[in-house]
């Protein structure tokens, strides 16, 4: 087989493009495992909590969740978490009322009457049904006191459905007695303001975890036998400051919480270690099959960097991978 | 014994410490991560971003980097002392505890918006990244 030159440098391309494409991918995760997230229940829990937004009814069986195992083994049955699919209008944001949420059985399924119009995405409640706060917790493995039972854990994320947040609500039934809790029992202060004031909702109708949530990657780009990208957060308050960039490098009076380039120079080497075995795959895969590579390699300097570098810029904050 | 990253962070406000220049004109000092309320400006601060180990054939590379920030009420002082800053770090043979310095050399500069502080006056914050590398026998 005849060597062509243009097909090995796509190749290295190409090897280079993966190998990039991979190292973006395990940044972002390790900038999203250690991006500040605002601590807002008690005790050591640092998981942001997600704000329920529609609200569906909810299939509950024996087989889901420990929250239910535990009320099956306690002699309680849950009766109801109110889920809802985690989309955030300004509609629901807004409603004020309440906080009380009976329910309906229909055939084993528990279905509130809060419905959601499909068409707007807006909500329609009965005056008993209206949520009391703007955002709830639920993805917490909570101890929460319950009026009559007292305290009551369990995971209650796994109450719902995949794609669908519980919100904060438990309804309890012992020796014939409905009883309920809040989850906001095990919020701190902070968290009880977040709930209330909805600040740090993101898109998606979360609480907590907006600049975790941002972080992102872009790329891989090629350019002139370049291949770059970047993995980048940007998290805004109301009023449009973007405090990633003040929690990567600090202020003044508010201590640092790096988390972009520790995360991109921790994983350097490992990085580069898959840049290079691309890399050695390429020039290996060139070498058996094609007869004239090494005329081709004693004509041609060909020169191969692989960097590591990290770069801030002001208002974006990114860190960059790049080889060339 | 090995050393962890701490040493460095001394040697790093050492240096800092012991340049004259430097020294008197930051009126609010060196402080770690930030400064208390009421620090009169200019002051430094500095925070070590991150230091991963590299092990090799019984002995351990430690690459820190640390950003270090010059904050004053207007952006020429801030400037000033961070090109004071840079004057001594950028380059500076470190003393490290249990350590080789191998090179302090300054990669990035990091320059902040102007922000309000508690009393609404405008504060300039400019500064870069130092990355120290260190050798150390296991």
């Amino acid at each position: 087989m005849v060597f062509d030159p243009n097909v090995f440098i796509e190749a290295l391309e190409q090897a280079a493009e993966s190998a990039t494409k991979a190292g973006l991918a395990q940044v972002t995760e390790r900038a999203r495992h250690k991006a500040p997230v605002r601590r807002i229940f008690k005790g050591d829990r640092k998981i942001a909590f997600k704000g329920a937004v529609g609200v569906q009814g909810l299939q509950l069986n024996e087989s889901k969740g420990p929250a239910f195992r535990y009320a099956e083994r306690s002699g309680l049955s849950v009766g109801l978490l109110h889920s809802g699919r985690a989309f955030a209008s300004p509609v629901f944001r807004n409603i004020e009322s309440s906080g009380r949420g009976p329910v309906e059985t229909r055939g084993g399924e528990f279905v509130s009457r809060v419905k959601v119009d499909p068409k707007d995405r807006t909500l329609q409640l009965s005056p008993e049904d209206r949520i009391a706060r703007r955002g709830r917790p639920n993805s917490l493995r909570p101890v929460i006191r319950v009026e009559g039972l007292g305290r009551v854990t369990g995971n209650f994320r796994e109450l719902s459905e995949p794609g669908q947040l519980a919100i904060g609500m438990i309804h309890a039934r012992v020796n014939g007695r409905t009883a309920r809790g809040d989850l906001s029992s095990a919020l701190t202060a902070r968290g009880r303001y977040e709930v209330k004031t909805g600040r740090a909702l993101n898109d998606e109708g979360e609480i907590g975890g907006k600049l975790r949530d941002s972080i992102h990657s872009e790329g891989p780009f090629v350019t002139r036998g370049e291949v770059y990208g970047f993995v980048s957060a940007a998290a805004f308050n109301d009023s449009g400051f973007n405090y990633a960039y003040a929690q990567e490098i600090g202020t003044g009076h508010n201590r640092p919480q790096p988390f972009l380039r520790p995360a991109l120079r921790e994983l350097k080497d490992q990085i580069v270690r898959g840049q290079r075995n691309a890399f050695a795959t390429a020039l290996a895969n060139a070498h058996t099959t094609r007869s004239n590579y090494k005329g081709f390699r004693r004509n041609l300097k060909l020169e191969v960097d692989i960097v590591g570098f990290d770069r801030l810029s002001q208002g974006l904050g990114p860190a960059a991978v790049g080889e060339g | 014994m090995a050393t962890t990253s701490a040493p460095i962070k001394r040697s790093v406000v050492q240096a800092m410490r012991a340049d004259v220049p430097l020294k008197a004109v930051i009126v609010g000092g060196i402080h770690e991560s930030f400064a208390p309320e009421k620090v009169r400006y200019p002051f430094v601060t500095y925070n070590l971003v991150t230091a991963p180990y590299g092990d090799l054939w019984g002995s351990r590379v430690i690459v820190a980097l640390m950003d270090v920030f010059a904050f004053a009420e207007n952006p020429v002082d801030a400037n000033n002392v961070d090109q004071l800053v840079l004057n001594v770090l950028d380059g500076a043979a470190l003393s490290v505890d249990g350590q080789s310095a191998l090179i302090c050399k300054r990669v990035a500069d990091l320059p902040g918006p102007p922000s309000l502080d508690s009393e609404g006056k405008k504060i300039y914050q400019i500064g870069g990244s130092y990355e120290i590398w260190t050798d150390q026998s296991l």
